[in-house]
């Protein structure tokens, strides 16, 4: 069952079958995850835009028209997603998060040491413009090409260079200050 | 020139390493996007939405987001001080959405309940046909607090939770909700998807 192509779970899923539609969110689930939380800077906003997406792409299935690249397809949802909740939340007040949640979900995710960095550099990756913050992470964290990020977001391969250009500047900016500070 | 493009890569390659890191999605995420398909597939949700690119206008109405529950225990408790029942409580938070709502929009809509004592929690509504165990609420992993999140049309849609407990199974409204009474005085509560005109 998990070892079907994306096309042959597709087909199936546009049949009936939801179990399908189950391995292909199996399948895409904690990658695109990764991007989301990178993008969002929150796993709650992240869960909610994943859940979003797979919701859509559900229901858009039929348009789909190229089945075999379901996940690059997906990932333009996701993409979206993350934008919309993005710049509506960038619209409202910053939500309260508790500290100590927030340290802790931190602490659990990831190895011992790594966690300090991990917030300096999640905090400095959300204070970009989210343009640049989505190229920087297809480039650097999803390890995309340029070509592969211009197919997914719809902007050219100068374009993009240049945000990442600017991301890479500013964020360095942004650490040096953090690290200046402390 | 050169120079300055290795030190960005260098840069860059110091900075996402520990982004690289595995994030991994809550065991209970593919059950909840099931449940929210299968919500859908009620609704017809096999038939195609609009053509083109539907999915860069979406307008999501989101309810409670897990993050404000700090603020909304607090909130709970006033709501709720003056009755026993002080350990459940439902919590809402309505986004307002940017446009007006098409006929294609989809609204997903999370609703989070609160009880520390639940087995398990339903959502019921006219979107499910009122059948109590079509729409389960999932555990989040925190404390006592349950969710799901579910597409639903533009417009009104009344709704309560079913909570199954140690003393056995209660319909409950959410206290944070517009009440409305059947006409057996029933109490449910109400909610408005999309822009109100």
């Amino acid at each position: 069952m998990e070892d079907r192509a994306d096309a042959a779970l597709v087909a199936a899923t546009l049949n009936g079958d939801l179990n399908s539609y189950g391995v292909l969110v199996r399948r895409y689930q904690d990658t695109y995850f990764r991007f989301a939380v990178r993008m969002l800077g929150d796993r709650e906003d992240a869960d909610d835009a994943l859940q979003s997406a797979f919701v859509r792409a559900f229901r858009a299935l039929r348009d789909c028209r190229e089945p075999v690249r379901f996940g690059a397809w997906l990932y333009q949802i996701v993409i979206n997603e993350c934008r919309t909740l993005g710049s509506r939340r960038a619209r409202r007040e910053r939500r309260i998060v508790p500290a100590e949640d927030e340290l802790e979900r931190r602490g659990v995710e990831h190895p011992e040491g790594a966690s300090a960095d991990m917030q300096e550099i999640q905090h400095a990756l959300d204070q970009l413009d989210a343009d640049q913050r989505e190229a920087f992470v297809l480039k650097h964290v999803e390890e995309l090409s340029y070509e592969e990020m211009a197919d997914l977001t719809g902007a050219g391969v100068s374009a993009l260079k240049m945000r990442v250009k600017r991301a890479c500047d500013r964020l360095r900016e942004l650490l040096e200050e953090s690290r200046s500070a402390t | 020139m050169i120079d300055e493009l290795n030190r960005d890569d260098a840069f860059a390659e110091r900075v996402a390493k520990p982004l690289r890191a595995p994030e991994r999605a809550d065991e209970t995420f593919e059950a909840r996007v099931l449940t929210a398909v299968q919500a859908a597939g009620r609704k017809g949700a096999h038939q195609p939405v609009a053509a083109g690119t539907w999915w860069l206008r979406p307008r999501t109405v989101r309810v409670t987001p897990l993050a404000a529950l700090a603020l909304a225990a607090a909130l709970s408790a006033v709501v709720l001080g003056s009755a026993s029942l002080v350990r459940r409580a439902a919590y809402r938070e309505l986004l307002p959405t940017a446009q007006a709502a098409s006929p294609d929009t989809v609204h997903v809509v999370r609703f989070v309940f609160v009880d520390s004592n639940a087995r398990s929690v339903s959502i019921v509504g006219a979107f499910n046909g009122w059948e109590k165990n079509a729409t389960m609420l999932y555990p989040t992993g925190k404390s006592g607090v349950w969710s799901v999140s579910i597409p639903l049309d533009a417009g009104r849609h009344e709704y309560a939770f079913i909570v199954s407990d140690a003393k056995g199974e209660h319909w409950i409204a959410d206290p944070l909700g517009e009440p409305v009474h059947d006409e057996y005085g029933t109490e449910s509560s109400a909610i408005f998807v999309g822009t109100q005109t």
